[in-house]
């Protein structure tokens, strides 16, 4: 393949010293790992703080006033549902209970969980990713069934469909499994019917945590969420994108988790950055000389630019690709763990970008060498 | 061998560095002509000026007062983009350390200078390596720097700077670095590309084996031409 001379010259300079170009590249890796299973892990904190809201296909939830996280969740009256019912624009109406409560494994240990009760007929899709295609109405309307996820079958000691259990003294059973619903909270998710949800979590008969709203068609969710706030003044009215939002900015703020993570993030980039930046630096520095015989044969700046920016890019661009392949085999790894890293395929390419945006930010500090090169100085 | 056409004036060139009490004039008034087909040699002790003579004849340092006149355009006083160009498309420079990139081979240093021009890819490399076999380096092609002699390395230098077919060579000591009969080589090679390119040379050096070699040799003495022979 025929190169171009910048590139050449680029590529040769880059990789002539092979301990600096290893480190160069380990340093870009570092970043981009860091990075991505930053961002990663950010994602899935953003996505499991608010996966009831986002997973319900509800378009709105009433809750009880104050409250900002679905897994904080306040009683309010079920008669809520009702009252919401007769307001212009609301097709339907379903409560839920989330709330905490205990799960006593066979061995006698108690782990907390986190009960989602929904009624046997609901509509809004809870639960989601039954196994085996089950019927979650099937599954719902069976005497005290609860149904748990996968990943915390081994955790909750309930590895088979049909084994008994006990959730807050009330005897239950696994009737169903599903796949990949993970937790923030690390309290695993308990879907079950409602009318067994309150006996679980010890609530009342009226007892709910939410209703959750579907507006007819031709109506806008905005519209039918002023009118519910105005019909239930006593309630937040909330949608579900805002309800998912406040949900995940609730943990990621309060919590201080997700600023760390955002943190590292940025202590990645910068430490990529700063690699890169020495890097080319001192390979610049080192063929001052050439870069002066280019400008004395009358070789414009533009030239020395490119051949300073091949060289970021080439190690942005090798260096990204041994990161994420490891960030790949790391996010491969995680999968059945209870916080895996998300990576869609915008982030693949974010990251892309962003390394190579930073490997040429690097670059101008030695940009700003070549520029000042004087081509008398290969007379010297 | 010399044409009657003029390639390079200098007139009444002038050159300080540093400026107010403390400026060292390195040249003070200059004339001089450089014909084409014509090898000059530049001779004088160290700080006469020559090397600072060349800088300006090939549009790299502006002089403090005087005109550098190429085909009868003042260019000293030209905005430096345009400089660069007038350096790509009209001289060709030789360096006493040869300057060569040492991470590219020798047929690569060559296309270099075509790259500068515009002329890439395979004409470029045909061309590249026509003119390494030119200066007898045509089983050489692939070598590197550091795996060719001093003199080797030196007619890659001259093989590149003919690249860009120059009107005028320039050369900074191109034989220092040698031994006698590399430089003697060297400076045969460049006596004859001059005259059969017709190109204009002008060769600072402090080697007195090359004297000969040279259709007109000027003496510089502290900034001034204190002798001019032919």
């Amino acid at each position: 393949m025929a190169k171009s001379i910048p590139f050449l010259i680029a590529w040769r300079n880059l990789t002539h010293d092979r301990a600096r170009f290893i480190v160069t590249l380990v340093g870009i890796a570092f970043s981009v790992i860091l990075m991505g299973m930053q961002i990663g892990l950010l994602l899935n904190f953003i996505s499991t703080t608010s996966t009831i809201a986002t997973h319900s296909h509800a378009d709105i939830f009433i809750t009880a006033p104050g409250v900002t996280s679905e897994d904080v969740s306040t009683p309010q009256n079920e008669r809520r549902r009702f009252q919401a019912l007769g307001v212009p624009g609301v097709e339907r109406a379903e409560s839920m209970i989330l709330d905490f409560s205990q799960w006593k494994r066979p061995d006698g240990v108690t782990e907390s969980i986190s009960i989602v009760g929904v009624a046997p007929d609901a509509t809004m899709e809870l639960p989601w990713n039954l196994c085996d295609h089950a019927d979650p109405h099937t599954l719902l309307g069976q005497p005290d069934g609860v149904i748990i996820d996968r990943l915390y079958a081994h955790l909750l000691r309930a590895e088979k469909i049909g084994q008994l259990v006990e959730i807050n003294d009330v005897r239950s059973r696994v009737v169903g499994m599903t796949s990949g619903i993970r937790t923030f909270t690390q309290s695993p998710f308990v879907f079950t019917s409602l009318s067994s949800a309150r006996r679980m979590v010890g609530a009342g008969d009226r007892h709910i945590s939410y209703v959750l709203v579907k507006v007819a068609p031709g109506y806008g969710i905005e519209d039918v969420r002023d009118r519910l706030q105005q019909h239930l003044p006593d309630t937040h009215v909330i949608t579900s994108a805002d309800f998912a939002a406040s949900s995940a900015k609730y943990w990621l703020f309060t919590t201080g988790a997700g600023v760390s993570l955002i943190m590292s993030a940025v202590l990645g980039l910068l430490i990529g950055g700063v690699i890169v930046a020495q890097t080319l630096y001192a390979n610049t520095i080192d063929h001052l000389p050439e870069y002066a015989t280019l400008r004395a044969m009358g070789g414009p700046t533009g030239y020395l630019y490119r051949i300073v920016l091949m060289q970021a890019s080439l190690a942005g661009i090798i260096g990204y690709v041994i990161g994420m392949i490891v960030v790949a085999f790391l996010v491969w790894s995680a999968r059945n763990a209870s916080a895996a890293p998300e990576m869609p395929s915008w982030l693949v390419a974010a990251i892309g970008m962003t390394t190579l945006g930073d490997c040429w930010l690097a670059a101008a500090v030695s940009l700003r060498v070549v520029t000042r090169i004087d081509p008398v100085r290969v007379f010297r | 061998m010399t044409g009657d056409k003029t390639m390079l004036s200098v007139r009444s060139v002038a050159h300080n560095y540093g400026c107010g009490e403390t400026a060292v004039a390195a040249l003070r008034g200059i004339d001089l002509d450089i014909m084409a087909g014509e090898i000059l040699l530049l001779v004088g002790p160290s700080g006469s000026g020559k090397t600072t003579l060349v800088q300006i004849m090939g549009c790299l340092l502006r002089p403090t007062q005087g005109r550098v006149l190429l085909n009868g355009n003042d260019v000293a006083s030209l905005p430096e983009a345009r400089r660069n160009t007038l350096r790509l498309e009209n001289f060709g420079f030789i360096f006493q350390s040869n300057n060569l990139f040492p991470n590219l081979t020798a047929t690569e240093n060559v296309m270099v200078a075509l790259d500068l021009l515009g002329i890439k890819g395979a004409a470029a490399r045909r061309q590249a390596r026509d003119l390494l076999a030119s200066v007898g380096l045509g089983n050489r092609l692939d070598a590197f720097p550091a795996q060719l002699s001093g003199g080797q390395r030196q007619r890659v230098g001259i093989a590149r700077a003919l690249a860009s077919n120059p009107k005028i060579l320039l050369a900074d000591e191109p034989t220092a670095a040698l031994d006698a009969e590399n430089g003697l080589r060297a400076m045969e090679l460049m006596k004859t590309m001059a005259h059969q390119g017709n190109l204009g040379v002008v060769i600072v050096t402090h080697d007195s084996r090359i004297v000969d070699a040279a259709d007109r040799t000027i003496r510089l003495e502290d900034g001034r031409i204190t002798d001019d022979k032919l």
